[in-house]
């Protein structure tokens, strides 16, 4: 009896980090200054577990027969010691002394500390010890035979007891047991045999070994149950009859409590030197509705971030989409989103986290005044063959990866549209049209991950895209009078070669490499005109941290990138506000730009941050770059200094300010449309806030933010002398701006299934051209922008999740009047004062469920995303008829559910 | 189950999306509802030093409105068309050319109001010296201005009645030197439609009716010589010999056409092109009168315009 219950006992003791069903599991989204939160997925080792001491059941609690479970949070140091034992949820019937005989028992375990980068570090972690009583029985079990852990190998020989008919140490049941839906080996759960049909119950256990198998031996003949009632798995149960002289061989598939995206995580310490970052997860961003999935899009719905109808578009504080960049592992890509910005050229699948930073971002960061986004590559480590095939209303995705040995591994994935298909199967042949390459986008990735060594970390990922279309008018007049021909295409393609090196030979030192090698190739065709451009491009990027002592560390670094660029133009000169809005002044196109050249152009930065932490709460980071520009040739010195102060426990306050610049665009600097000679783009950054953290699941953040923008380049009609000639300036950099604001994030990270966030910007952006004598409101100025989203996960693996968006409607200039232009037949509207009206208030409700079905070795997902689920008419933009006397609301997206399925091994 | 469910979301998703996009469509650019200047007609198309132009508009004035009234001006250098082309010199900028009177160039410039008048007669009174240097580009007049065909002036034209007010312009281009290429309006000597299956030409007396809500093909009848051939000058300096591009902008009383605008481009867009379209008459209670005016204006590139224009009878096909 006694034995018996010891390894009941044993077995309802948590082996294992608990998964997200037990609370401080992260969300993804993390604010700056907050307990760094990290996904155990990220710990390049999870803590092990290698001394487990059993708790005494409290007496009365066993002569009553009650049973209890205790959720324990345990501090555990890098040194694998428990260092602290609380209590998460606390036994019920409260008093029995459960929890404090779990308490005592945890202070003795001992752990292989958990690993980051290579690194021990400190962590926590859930523990639920369950106290569980043996059924009754009249005698105790034999001891042998018995089971025997698949580590312990070769058998033993059975015991003296031994009566069954079994040959002495004889296996003769064995098997493997796996995570249902994933195929994952379960190592370190325990499985029971038993049988209580006799005159007295006996019972054995096993342990599975990393693969998941296990063994038991000299079991006697007749039917035996088999229980495995693992933390955070449904209690699986069958039975296994056993034949003398046969060995049973058993695959057991064990099904998870919960297969929602907030997967197992544990927290640690780290502190943050960012006065605003927020991180997300590819895994989460993917199901935050009105995305179809696409994880950038996301990134809409942070503070600071205006609401745009198109995810490409990304106006971070007031600032125009460009001067804001978006990265791969901190290394420049062409776009990072197919035409229509329906998608991502770099899905779900390969990417770990995306990191945001709206404003006064570290020195690493260069030649942008707006905001950074920098994606990072999914670390691989797979302990199988897997992947998924997502087929939705657009496109289809695969995506497969496996482990190669122990130290290293491989996925590749790939992704092809087939808007071409419906629009080749739609479209009447008399159309005046052929569609001579009808759209279509498709992409590809290699990624690899090897681990030489425990300090080491190499990474690397090929990805490739390419977006088409090619259409032929056979009428061109229609297009436009002055088009001579009927083509109209457009083709961006691009290969990209990103590799990384990660190395942390210890607790000081970390060095980060980051390589990259690039082809792109755009094209375009609009009636007579062409660009074709080719840039072939390296980079390379470098980042090292060395901390002297607990108060003193320094990151230092560099960038570089060289840019081979093929020119061949033939087109309209045009200002940049023309090329990006199409519209023009011109009457006729008689000022053609017709160039073919090569060019190459180098960008290089150096930085360097030191981060003082001098004690009582105080993080000050100085850190300044020196930067050279290729295109102009120009360069700059840019200080930064960022700094936190944890004032009171869970009350930070945080501030910073920091100088910005950014080269100007290619029209802006070109020699034929623009001038070579513009100054870099200035913004000075201010920032500060307040954090506090109501629970340890509930956190509010507060930031003020400031910005003023010099030197921005404008369009002039300026004439200068220029090696003799007298010529168009075309740019100079006589523009100014600034924009002021707050943000207010209240973040509930995952708490019994619940996450989500709401995220309010109050925000004002003017800009100032030369010769004006009043700021005017930016074209991306949106006064509110509100944001809440919220994730719930439901039982048998339901998850819902919604999205609530509202915000000002962007500054409009009102249409007055047109005239008819009888030379192009046309009529050209009269504007009033420029951004004097504003589009209605945007609002919009979005829905998402998703549902997975857990088959024993594939999970079947359904989703379906519903966009605008109250039907709000919400307005994009304003069409007008041909004379502008009639207009219409441009409408947003209607009702729209979009359905898609995703099978995954 | 699961079928039956993915239809229904197909449907409702195609459904939400046709709803979302659907409402009441404006009028579009073909169809002739409202007080309309279709198009200028100058001739000739080029006036040489001295030489007088008549300008003739093409208006459509919907029946019940009264008599238009025009009010003319021109304008050596407009300005923003986001501003309505305000022009951006006055007669006093020419008379502070002091260099230039000084140099025996008379800069007296024609006054820039021209009177009011069903059409304009348009003297090309401006010293051709003046015009050759303002086509170079002068430092204290706006920058370099084109002159593929002539200095280009613009033809501001206020139309009004007693209901309705519209302001058309168009480029005039001033000849400085001796013309030599021919430039002349082109000739648009009328339309065929298919009847029954053949073309069939449509003459004065033409009363065989447009089919309401079908398709019906016209045919205009411009022949490709109206394409005048001329020397340009390519970017990089190769003088070539071209063709007039040469467009049919098409206007119809009801419904619509299937272009709104066609043309004919050498080598690239046939005179097939140029002259066949379908015309698409609305149904009865959309359109309950029982005749519709057909308009088409052709023009070319280098400023020649002519139209022709015919009142259709419209029915229902006989089923």
């Amino acid at each position: 009896m006694k034995h018996l219950r010891s390894f009941l006992l044993t077995l309802g003791a948590c082996l294992h980090f608990t998964p997200g069903v037990l609370a401080q599991t992260d969300a993804g989204l993390q604010r700056a200054g907050e307990r760094q939160e990290i996904q155990a997925a990220k710990l390049s080792k999870v803590p092990k577990q290698i001394r487990f001491v059993k708790a005494d059941y409290p007496k009365a609690a066993e002569e009553q027969g009650i049973e209890a479970e205790v959720v324990l949070l345990l501090d555990i140091s890098a040194e694998g010691k428990v260092e602290a034992v609380g209590i998460v949820e606390p036994a019920t019937p409260a008093g029995m002394g459960f929890d404090e005989a779990a308490m005592v028992a945890a202070q003795q375990f001992e752990f292989e500390p958990a690993e980051l980068d290579g690194k021990p570090v400190a962590v926590q972690l859930s523990y639920r010890y369950r106290f569980t009583l043996a059924p009754k029985a009249e005698s105790e079990p034999a001891a042998k035979p018995g089971a025997r852990d698949a580590e312990s190998s070769p058998a033993e020989p059975a015991a003296a007891e031994d009566r069954g008919p079994a040959a002495p140490g004889t296996v003769n049941l064995r098997g493997v047991l796996l995570e249902r839906g994933t195929r994952l080996p379960m190592a370190g759960v325990i499985l029971t045999v038993f049988r209580d049909d006799g005159p007295a119950p006996v019972g054995f256990e096993a342990t599975a070994d990393e693969r998941g198998r296990f063994q038991f031996v000299d079991l006697d003949p007749g039917v035996w149950k088999v229980l495995v009632d693992a933390p955070g798995y449904y209690p699986y149960r069958t039975s296994e009859t056993i034949v003398a002289g046969e060995r049973v061989d058993a695959k057991y598939y064990v099904e998870r409590g919960t297969y929602n995206p907030f997967d197992v995580t544990v927290t640690a310490i780290r502190p943050k030197k960012e006065v605003s970052r927020t991180v997300i997860t590819a895994k989460e961003a993917e199901r935050v509705p009105g995305g179809i999935g696409d994880p950038l899009a996301v990134l809409q719905n942070f503070a600071g971030v205006a609401r745009t109808e198109s995810s490409a578009l990304l106006v971070v504080r007031g600032s125009d989409p460009a001067d804001s960049m978006t990265l791969v592992e901190g290394t420049y890509v062409p776009s990072l989103y197919h035409f229509g910005a329906l998608r991502t050229v770099v899905p779900a699948g390969v990417l770990d986290t995306i990191e945001f930073y709206p404003g006064n971002f570290s020195p690493e960061y260069g030649n942008a005044t707006g905001g950074v986004v920098d994606v990072r590559l999914k670390k691989l480590e797979p302990k199988k063959i897997g992947g998924y095939a997502d087929i939705s209303i657009i496109d289809t995705s695969v995506y497969l990866e496996a482990p190669i040995g122990k130290k290293a591994a491989v996925a590749v994935a790939g992704r092809r549209s087939y808007i071409d298909v419906l629009l080749n199967a739609i479209l009447p042949d008399d159309i005046g049209l052929q569609m001579i390459t009808a759209p279509r986008y498709y992409d590809y990735q290699v990624l690899g991950n090897y681990r030489p060594t425990r300090a080491h970390n190499l990474q690397a990922m090929f990805f490739g895209s390419d977006d088409r279309m090619e259409f032929l008018f056979e009428n061109p007049a229609e297009i436009d009078p002055s088009a001579t021909e009927g083509d109209v295409g457009m083709s961006t393609t691009f290969y990209r070669l990103v590799a990384l090196d990660e190395y942390v030979p210890n607790e000081r030192f970390n060095n980060r490499l980051t390589l990259s090698l690039g082809r792109d190739l755009q094209s375009m065709d609009m009636m007579q005109f062409q660009v074709d451009l080719e840039f072939l491009t390296a980079e390379v990027r470098e980042k090292a941290h060395y901390a002297f002592d607990d108060h003193f560390a320094v990151n230092v670094g560099f960038d570089a990138s060289e840019t081979y660029a093929r020119v061949k133009l033939d087109m309209p000169r045009m200002s940049t506000d023309e090329a990006m809005t199409g519209r023009s002044e011109r009457t006729e196109i008689t000022d053609v730009v017709t160039d073919e050249f090569d060019d190459d152009a180098w960008y290089g930065g150096v930085f360097a941050e030191a981060e003082f932490t001098p004690g009582a709460g105080f993080l000050l980071v100085p850190g300044i770059r020196v930067e050279r520009y290729g295109l102009t040739r120009k360069g700059s010195v840019q200080p930064r200094l960022t700094g936190r102060w944890e004032f009171i426990d869970r009350w930070s306050l945080k501030g910073g300010l920091g100088l910005f610049e950014l080269e100007p665009r290619y029209l802006e600097t070109n020699d034929s449309f623009g001038n070579p000679d513009l100054d870099p783009e200035r913004a000075i950054h201010y920032s500060a806030g307040l954090e506090h953290k109501l629970t340890d699941q509930l956190s509010v953040d507060g930031t003020f933010f400031y910005k003023r923008l010099t030197s921005l380049a404008t369009p002039t009609d300026r004439m200068v002398e220029r090696d003799g000639e007298v010529v168009p300036l075309n740019y100079d950099n006589g523009g100014s701006g600034r924009v002021r604001g707050l943000e207010l994030v209240v973040r509930q990270e995952l708490w019994k299934g619940l996450s989500g966030w709401v995220a309010y910007t109050l925000s004002q952006s003017k800009r100032l051209d030369p010769g004006q004598t009043e700021e005017e409101l930016f074209d991306w100025d949106q006064t509110h922008v509100l944001n809440v989203v919220a994730g719930y996960a439901l039982p048998r693996n339901w998850l819902i999740s919604s999205r609530f968006r509202m915000s000002t409607g962007k500054p409009m200039t009102p249409v007055v009047g047109a005239v008819f232009d009888a030379s192009r037949d046309e009529y050209r509207a009269t504007y009033g004062e420029r951004s004097s009206d504003r589009l209605r208030t945007f609002h919009q409700l979005d829905l998402r469920v998703d549902k997975r079905w857990i088959y024993r070795s594939w999970i079947l997902g359904a989703y379906i995303d519903i966009q605008n689920v109250y039907n709000r008419t919400n307005t994009e933009d304003v069409n007008y008829n041909y004379n502008y006397r009639e207009s219409r609301r441009a409408p947003g997206v209607p009702l729209f559910p979009i359905v898609g399925v995703r099978g995954e091994l | 189950m699961t079928r039956l469910l993915l239809r229904g979301v197909t449907l409702a998703s195609t459904l939400a999306l046709v709803s979302g996009c659907a409402g009441n469509p404006m009028d579009p650019y073909s169809r002739l509802t409202s007080l309309r200047l279709l198009a200028i007609q100058s001739e000739p198309v080029v006036p040489g030093p001295g030489e007088t132009t008549t300008l003739t508009p093409l208006l459509y004035v919907p029946d019940g409105q009264s008599e238009p009234e025009l009010e003319w001006s021109w304008c050596p250098f407009p300005g923003d068309p986001d501003e309505g082309y305000p022009c951006e010199v006055t007669e006093e900028d020419f008379g502070d050319l002091d260099e230039l009177r000084e140099a025996g160039i008379d800069v007296t410039l024609p006054p820039l109001d021209l009177g009011t008048g069903a059409t304009l007669d348009f003297e090309n009174s401006i010293h051709p010296l003046l015009l050759a240097m303002l086509c170079s580009g002068m430092n204290s007049l706006p920058p370099e201005v084109a002159c593929p065909h002539g200095f280009p002036v613009q033809i501001k034209v206020r139309v009004r009645t007693d209901e309705d007010e519209l302001v058309a312009v168009r480029t005039l281009y001033l000849g400085y030197a001796p013309a030599e290429f021919p430039n002349t309006n082109p000739e648009l000597p009328g339309l065929e439609m298919k009847v029954d299956g053949e073309w069939t030409e449509v003459s004065e007396d033409f009363d065989i009716p447009v089919k309401r809500d079908e398709e019906n093909w016209v045919r205009a009848l411009v022949t490709e010589d109206q394409a005048e051939s001329y020397e340009t000058t390519a970017l990089e300096g190769e003088v070539l010999t071209v063709r007039e591009r040469l467009y049919i902008s098409w206007f119809v009383e009801t419904g619509d056409t299937f272009f709104a605008r066609t043309g004919y481009i050498e080598d690239v867009a046939s005179m097939e092109v140029l002259n066949e379209n379908r015309w698409y008459p609305e149904r009865e209670e959309d359109y309950p009168d029982d005749t519709a005016e057909l308009v088409m204006v052709l023009w070319d590139d280098r400023g020649g315009t002519n139209w022709w224009r015919h009142t259709f009878n419209v029915a229902e096909e006989e089923k």
